[in-house]
């Protein structure tokens, strides 16, 4: 593991900070990049993993809290379920996550008159 | 002209854009929830024929050519079998596999995470340079690369530099090589030319496209031939033939679909807070379509409906046809230019802006069309005050990564 990613966009997004429990300093450091915009939507198109950035697999494996499951709108990026699991067990992780898998999901970029200000992936075939 | 402000050229209200955007929503959720066993059927059946067209094509260059009376026009044959294969195989299926458009079927074949196409350049490239950068950062000058594929000035923003006078005899070499230019294309030769590029990184995918480029040296190049005994030649010449019309028809389509008058350049600022409907409308203004049969389509991966692939890369291309008549109709509603035209056309336009290009600004004018109203001229950013380009991927326990992919 390497340097904590760049962040563009300024910091986490409200509800992505939403989901952290404990101290964010040291919370999922390695992988917060799984929270910026710019790695989201390059996890979606380019279909790699946002644990390990390695190419998806199948099935995907999605990581979101029993809300976000409900909604089907998940905001963590595409994993396999290795990265997801393995995720799931950092320190600083959301105990609420549950793991859901798909074969495919649908890419949903934020529009203006969405409460949801972030990007969000529906998976269409759940497993 | 490269447009710095999408919605200004277009003379939309705010609410405009947002309306046209719930409409585009509409028809992508309709697709959406009438996918199913006719789609599947569809794409099934296309991975058939071009199986059908690549035993066709083998087994007429093994068989028909070791007969003196049969050879000649066993080669020719065999060679048009195997370079429409190579043709429906890259463009129809491994294109859109490789963008999750049949993800949903949970086939475990046809899926974009596990299809691997008949081309040089390695599927995991393709799916970072094509699905992400192009499709993210469409036409945007300074980041998409598809804009002359590092080798081509396309816009009249690039910087003029004597070395593009050689510019249409590049472009005849990458419309013969596409296959290559292709496979090098995610390597970004602009940013290694500059020494951004991660020396790590740059070798990894070194690597990568080394070993895709021999697989397929060996299979068209050696293993065939010599499977043909004393036609060897035949069979390689055939061989090298179906690869170059593969090639000359890849490479006709894809300039189709950004360059003819009227696909818009920008010089787009705002993407980060781009919104849905922003989005949609930029992937309209920066496409454009051709006409043409049922075949055609088939045969150009359904990208002669290139507006709609770009609104919505992830959605079936076999219904991407009756999507452009609901698309075409909403351009109209909203005075949005929709480009289309014959491909002989198309094709001529984004020649013509090749041929133009390698002469400084000065020699030569612009075609674009005027925007649909006239825009007010607006500051554009230096480019200290632009975002630094996007990042790589895989900065992050990349090793860790491949080695799990190996054990
Ligand atoms: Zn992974």
């Amino acid at each position: 593991m390497t340097s904590t990613p760049r962040n563009r966009t300024g910091g986490r997004s409200a509800l992505a900070a939403a989901r952290f429990r404990g101290d964010p300093g040291h919370a999922l450091t390695q992988a917060s990049r799984v929270h910026e915009r710019h790695w989201v939507t390059q996890c979606a198109l380019a279909r790699i993993c946002g644990g390990c950035a390695m190419s998806l697999g199948r099935p995907i494996a999605f990581l979101g809290t029993p809300d976000e499951v409900a909604r089907n709108a998940f905001h963590l990026p595409p994993m396999h379920t290795a990265c997801a699991e393995e995720l799931r067990r950092t320190p600083g992780a959301d105990p609420t996550w549950q793991l859901v898998t798909t074969a495919g999901f649908e890419f949903v970029r934020p529009a203006t008159e969405d409460l949801d200000r972030e990007p969000r992936f529906e998976p269409n075939s759940l497993l | 002209m490269a447009i710095s402000d999408v919605q200004e050229y277009t003379h939309l209200t705010d609410e405009e854009v947002e309306q046209l955007g719930r409409e585009l929503d509409a028809i992508r959720k309709e697709i959406e929830e009438s996918r199913g066993d006719s789609d599947a059927a569809y794409i099934n059946r296309m991975i058939r024929i071009q199986r059908y067209l690549a035993v066709a094509g083998r087994l007429t260059l093994l068989l028909g050519t070791q007969s003196k009376k049969t050879r000649v026009p066993a080669a020719i044959a065999g060679a048009t079998f195997l370079g429409l294969h190579k043709i429906l195989e890259n463009m129809e299926i491994g294109h859109n596999v490789m963008h999750g458009q049949w993800d949903w079927m949970n086939d475990p074949e046809i899926h974009s995470s596990n299809w691997e196409w008949d081309t040089a350049q390695p599927a995991e490239q393709w799916k970072h340079s094509h699905n992400y950068i192009h499709h993210q950062f469409t036409n945007v000058l300074g980041y998409d690369n598809d804009i002359g594929y590092g080798i081509l000035r396309m816009a009249r923003e690039q910087k003029w530099h004597p070395v593009y006078l050689g510019q249409p005899v590049y472009n005849a070499l990458l419309a013969s090589l596409f296959q290559w230019g292709v496979a090098l294309h995610d390597l970004d030769l602009e940013r290694i030319r500059k020494g951004e590029k991660d020396p790590k990184e740059m070798k990894r995918q070194l690597r990568q496209i080394g070993r895709k480029g021999r697989n397929q040296v060996l299979k068209d190049y050696v293993i065939y031939p010599a499977l043909s005994g004393r036609q060897w030649k035949t069979t390689l010449a055939a061989n090298a033939t179906a690869n170059l019309m593969r090639n000359l028809w890849a490479y006709v389509i894809i300039f189709c679909g950004h360059f003819p008058d009227g696909a818009l350049h920008f010089t787009e600022e705002e993407l980060e807070d781009e919104t849905r409907a922003e989005w949609y409308l930029r992937q309209m203004l920066g496409s454009a379509n051709f006409n043409g049969g049922p075949l055609l389509h088939i045969m150009s991966g359904n990208l002669g409906f290139q507006i709609e692939h770009h609104l919505f890369p992830d959605l079936p291309s076999n219904r991407y046809a009756e999507i452009s008549v609901k698309v075409r109709a909403l351009c109209e509603k909203y005075d949005i230019p929709y480009t289309t035209g014959p491909l002989y056309k198309q094709y001529g336009q984004a020649l013509r802006t090749i041929i133009k290009l390698s002469l400084p600004n000065g020699m030569t004018s612009s075609d674009q069309p005027e925007p649909p109203t006239p825009s007010r001229s607006r500051k554009r950013k230096s480019d200290s005050e632009r975002p630094s380009r996007i990042q790589e991927l895989g900065v992050w326990s990349r090793g860790k990564s491949t080695e799990r992919q190996a054990s």
